[in-house]
């Protein structure tokens, strides 16, 4: 290969580089939003996950609630993490901290509810998750 | 009946090595954020993998070698050790996803957390490839696997909107409200999914294991055919059931959990007893393949002894890569690590390393010394370079990709 070819293969390689640092930079920003943003987005999918749960439990006959627990425990892991998240954050939004505890609250009662197969409370949940999880798709419009 | 016996072989690829926890994992979380938008990535994937599989099994059949060991001979030890090295890692990290799968699916049934499973699976899965026959092992493999078709037969149970799946299925184009690196992402992950280079090697060295000739070649390519695009329609299943409950409800899915519950929505306590059993046959099914492609690749380039049907004091060296594959592919999930995150790392390197592990088969079968009369033919020569050229862009692009999207957050 003659020294004018690798020079044009350098120029290209460093365009190609230049693009796609050019590229990551502007879908960065495209994709990822605020770190507020995306606890938001996964806050609002854990709630979801805990209504289908409780729909799921008021199936005849219901879903085994040992594989429910599991979802729910799930659920309960990443909004614990979320908030210790949240919490860490400078400019960390109350009003964000407070449905996410609201959050929790909701998994703990849904657990009880599907451990003890209890139809009324299981009803009660899923009406909660759906108020819960449109109050946090109102604050976040990307959702 | 022979015939059909013989088919289960294609079964059991295209359910374990083509549905498998990657397949779950994407497709699940792509058809709740695209719903069937992504329909173009695995047929794009079911294409190629049925090129290339046919290419490796034509390979196997005429030649009576196997695939590494033509490729080592063909290209020279150099660029078969690059090769090498690229599958083999792709494929460990594969079987560690699988395992870490196989146990997630355990704790689902048991509510016993994951990782207390994970030495007892990777025992037992070492146990089954040591004493159970190869051909009992790939029929109750393949039909306990066909259990996920239940993710098929849920969808007419959600009653949906026909038209709006089908409209998804139709498009090809990122929907205006996501982010473009996001959908090429899932894209690059669903067709890395669906191309996984252990499947390949599976397939062609299971071809010698069943001593394949050319009077095999019509079997052989009836497997592939078959077989592969039935995975890929039980991988849309799975996309389908997202669609219909989750993307209605802007919900992202990121465990397997998540993944049961349109089934548990759709038949209740049966829904989820079945999917937990197809799920737990085809990740087994998956892992004995990832875990015997890691044998077969090494023994392969090396010359070694090796086959299921052999003996370990036989073979020894090959039980041996077998037995140590398994214990590395534990100690990763036993770390705690998520597997569901192994699985996306598993699918990303996947993509990358697709290229070395797919041009060389295309090289060898147009090599009119080893497959004379039964070289690519045009039509074979066409797809397999499209393809390849696919995979190029894929491969170039999955790194970038899961940088800037954060792994498609």
């Amino acid at each position: 290969m003659g020294h004018g070819a690798l020079a044009r293969l350098r120029r290209c390689g460093t365009a190609i580089l230049a693009l796609t640092a050019l590229a990551s930079c502007s879908s960065w920003a495209a994709s990822t939003g605020t770190e507020q943003d995306r606890i938001t987005a996964t806050a609002h999918s854990q709630v979801r996950s805990t209504g289908l749960v409780a729909e799921t439990a008021l199936q005849e006959p219901p879903a085994p609630a040992l594989t429910l627990t599991v979802v729910l425990d799930e659920a309960r892991t990443e909004l614990t993490g979320l908030r210790q998240e949240l919490a860490s954050l400078s400019d960390g939004d109350e009003e964000l901290l407070e449905l996410i505890d609201e959050a929790l609250a909701l998994v703990g009662r849904t657990q009880g509810a599907v451990e003890d197969g209890d139809r009324e409370a299981l009803r009660e949940s899923r009406r909660h998750a759906d108020e819960l999880a449109t109050e946090l798709e109102d604050r976040s419009e990307p959702l | 009946m022979k015939k059909l016996l013989a088919l289960t072989m294609g079964v059991l690829t295209a359910i374990g090595g083509f549905v498998d926890i990657g397949d779950i994992v994407t497709n699940a979380t792509a058809g709740a954020r695209y719903g069937l938008g992504l329909t173009w990535a695995v047929a794009l994937g079911v294409i190629g993998i049925c090129a290339y599989a046919e290419m490796s099994g034509r390979i196997v059949a005429v030649a009576g070698r196997p695939v590494y060991d033509v490729i080592r001979e063909r290209l020279g030890p150099r660029a078969a050790l690059l090769n090498l090295i690229a599958s083999f890692l792709v494929t460990l990290l594969t079987l560690a996803a699988q395992i870490g799968g196989v146990a997630l699916a355990v704790q689902l049934a048991s509510g016993i957390p994951h990782i207390a499973w994970v030495a007892l699976i990777a025992v037992g899965l070492w146990i089954v490839i040591w004493r159970v026959d190869f051909d009992k092992l790939e029929q109750v493999l393949g039909l306990a696997g066909l259990a996920i078709a239940v993710f098929a037969v849920s969808i007419w149970w959600l009653d949906p909107d026909w038209s709006a799946l089908a409209d998804q299925a139709a498009s090809v184009m990122p929907p205006a409200d996501e982010a473009v690196p996001t959908y090429f992402y899932y894209a690059v992950t669903l067709f890395a999914a669906a191309m996984t280079p252990y499947s390949v090697f599976f397939f062609s060295s299971g071809g010698i294991e069943e001593r394949w000739s050319v009077k095999d070649l019509g079997t052989q390519r009836l497997n592939t055919f078959i077989g592969f695009p039935l995975g890929g329609m039980l991988s849309l299943g799975i996309a389908a059931t997202a669609a219909v409950v989750m993307m209605p409800l802007n919900m992202d899915v990121n465990s397997l959990g998540q993944v049961v519950l349109p089934l548990g929505l759709a038949f209740g306590l049966a829904g989820v007893v079945i999917v937990l059993f197809g799920f737990f046959a085809v990740m087994v099914g998956a892992a004995f393949e990832a875990a015997m492609s890691c044998g077969y690749m090494v023994s392969q380039y090396f010359g070694w002894h090796w086959g299921k049907r052999a003996a370990p004091e036989r073979a020894p060296r090959f039980h041996a890569v077998v037995a140590l594959s398994i214990l590395v592919a534990f100690l990763i999930v036993q770390t705690g690590v998520d597997p569901v995150m192994v699985t996306e790392v598993s699918l990303i390197s996947a993509a990358v390393a697709l290229p070395l592990t797919y041009l060389p088969v295309l090289i060898v079968a147009n090599d009119r010394e080893y497959l004379g009369e039964h070289v690519n033919g045009r039509f074979s020569n066409a797809v397999g370079l499209v393809m390849l050229a696919v995979i190029l862009i894929a491969a170039v692009a999955a790194i970038p990709l899961m940088l800037t999207t954060g792994m498609g957050a």
